[in-house]
């Protein structure tokens, strides 16, 4: 025991450094990050839900009250909106950078917004802009009172993924059948609310339907169909399975590789290259392409993920994307999934750093490669090309 | 700055990353001895239990879920930076404790970590074991085949070192 004790002694006094001081805030950041990132992996029910409040609203200019034209204005500036109707006052969420417009959120309510959702709102596209959102608005909610969240959740140039999550929906859309949620995560207190999810026109879109009380009445029933009936959704282009230039990010996809390049609101671009069809993820899959298809001696997934934080892990990229033996990562989880590859695969990862952005590369095996098993991949990889993030003005 | 950037903590665990994070930072770097690396590691192994903090909130071993996170990631991205030499000679008085040190780096992965957790964060086995998702019997194991080679090790610096002999 005694020994025990002066080891432990010696153990503590070899390890008493100075410590650098703790940094909260990007502790805070980075969570959020791997919050979003794991939520868009694993349970897409998770999107669901946060979608309606958890939109990118950073970098707004509050120009004043502008609660009487709210609702009158043109409702068609975004891709998805409500058409005007008395009674219903409508908002929008304002992304801060153009490229990220189809990740705005529209809001309608038939009472007034919260005076603090209010706070710094301004008028752009003739549709009022909320910096933070309508929480406040949903909380405020009277026993009468009904908020209506929707939004597009998903950008991609490919073909949507079939996601049971997200059925097939033609507008206008209907409230479900059944008594609606009391409970969920964030704010639920007093409130009770419909989600609804679904693939319309080519987009996945959310909508959340409030109400300001736990059993809404019929004529609040109603009326809330009524609005949801004027729901709008802007169809997208048709999509191209091989059609990967979007976010800044490109490649001609070779002969035998498949691959779809797509992001999830509050998500950050995600590329998926594998030899086998893309088509098959599915909520609770690996984050990895393909891993329980990858057979053959030729299968290979690859995916990359932009990292919206800089940190030192994400080393400057001089040359062609590509992998090396150095990054094998035995063990690793692939963008925090919570699963590790099987143990006769091989995986490897490598972080880097190219034009100011950051990059999670992951390229898997379901066998131990060889060096012209990696020239096969870095052949492919050395095709991807990234435009630099765009300056700050 | 930081306005633009929304970041709710829960209090609970506020608390625990003020209390841990000295220890934390302390542990990952006695095992890779990189100031900015132990520091990137440690942040990053906060974020990801902040992350998943409804879970792990509620466990007492929390701190040690944090420690072998960041040692993980520590070993990760270790692999892609040179670990800087020592800047300074090693004085007298610190020789002993550098041994330990480099004793400490030469176990094994899981040896380390057993080490770290039961003598730097002060987990009881029983925790240890939950942290390292094994049983207790087998965290025994690893501390005490970890004791033997650091006292060999120990040993054997003192008998090969001619400083030390001349001390005596």
């Amino acid at each position: 025991m005694r020994e025990d004790h002066q080891l432990r002694e010696q153990i503590r006094r070899s390890a008493d450094v100075p410590t650098p001081a703790p940094m909260l805030e990007t502790v805070g950041r980075r969570a959020r990050t791997i919050r979003v990132r794991r939520a868009a992996a694993t349970t897409l029910v998770a999107v669901v839900v946060a979608a309606g409040i958890a939109i990118p609203l950073s970098g707004l200019v509050g120009i004043g009250d502008a609660q009487s034209d709210i609702g009158s204005m043109g409702a068609r500036a975004g891709l998805i909106g409500f058409e005007p109707a008395e009674g219903w006052a409508m908002a929008a969420s304002d992304p801060s950078h153009p490229d990220d417009a189809w990740q705005q959120a529209v809001f309608v309510t038939n009472g007034p917004f919260a005076p603090a959702d209010l706070e710094g709102s301004y008028q752009k596209d003739g549709i009022v802009r909320l910096p933070s959102g309508a929480g406040q608005t949903q909380r405020a909610l009277s026993d009468e009172g009904i908020l209506i969240v929707a939004s597009i959740v998903y950008e991609s140039r490919n073909p949507l993924p079939p996601l049971e999550s997200f059925p097939a929906r033609d507008l206008p859309l209907r409230l479900p059948a059944g008594p609606p949620e009391t409970s969920w995560e964030g704010y639920s207190e007093g409130l009770s609310r419909y989600p609804i999810a679904g693939a319309v026109d080519g987009r996945f879109v959310v909508v959340n339907v409030y109400f300001g009380s736990r059993t809404p009445s019929e004529a609040a029933m109603a009326l809330a169909q009524e609005e949801l009936s004027r729901l709008f959704v802007g169809s997208a282009p048709p999509p191209s399975v091989d059609d990967i230039d979007h976010f800044g990010i490109a490649l001609d996809l070779p002969s035998g590789w498949h691959g779809r390049l797509y992001e999830w609101a509050s998500g950050s671009p995600i590329l998926e290259v594998s030899t086998k069809s893309v088509d098959k993820h599915q909520p609770g899959d690996p984050m990895i392409p393909n891993r329980g298809f990858l057979a053959s001696l030729n299968d290979v997934s690859i995916l990359l993920a932009e990292s919206d934080v800089l940190d030192p892990g994400y080393m400057p990229l001089s040359s062609p994307i590509s992998i090396r033996e150095d990054d094998r990562c035995e063990g690793c989880e692939v963008l925090d999934d919570g699963t590790t590859p099987p143990s006769h695969h091989a995986l490897f990862h490598r972080p880097f750093e190219t034009g100011g952005r950051s990059f999670d590369l992951y390229v898997e095996f379901c066998f131990d490669p060889g060096t012209a098993d990696l020239d096969r991949v870095n052949a492919v990889l050395s095709l991807i090309r990234i435009e630099p993030a765009p300056t700050a003005s | 700055m930081g306005g633009d950037v929304w970041v709710k903590v829960d209090e609970g665990f506020r608390v625990m990353y003020e209390r841990e994070f000295p220890t934390v930072y302390r542990a990952v770097r006695l095992l890779c001895g990189d100031p900015a690396l132990a520091e990137d590691a440690t942040q990053e192994a906060f974020a990801r239990a902040l992350a998943k903090w409804r879970r792990l909130g509620s466990q007492p071993w929390a701190a040690g879920w944090v420690t072998t996170t960041a040692l993980n990631v520590a070993r990760r991205q270790s692999r892609r930076r040179a670990v800087p030499p020592p800047a300074t000679p090693p004085e007298p008085d610190r020789e002993a404790a550098l041994d330990l040190v480099a004793g400490i780096r030469g176990l094994p992965p899981r040896q380390q970590e057993a080490i770290v957790l039961h003598y730097l964060l002060d987990l009881p086995v029983t925790e240890t074991a939950a942290v390292m998702e094994c049983d207790a019997g087998t965290v025994k194991t690893h501390l005490s085949r970890a004791r033997a080679t650091l006292a060999r090790a120990l040993n054997a610096d003192d008998q090969s070192d001619p400083r030390s002999r001349d001390h005596a």
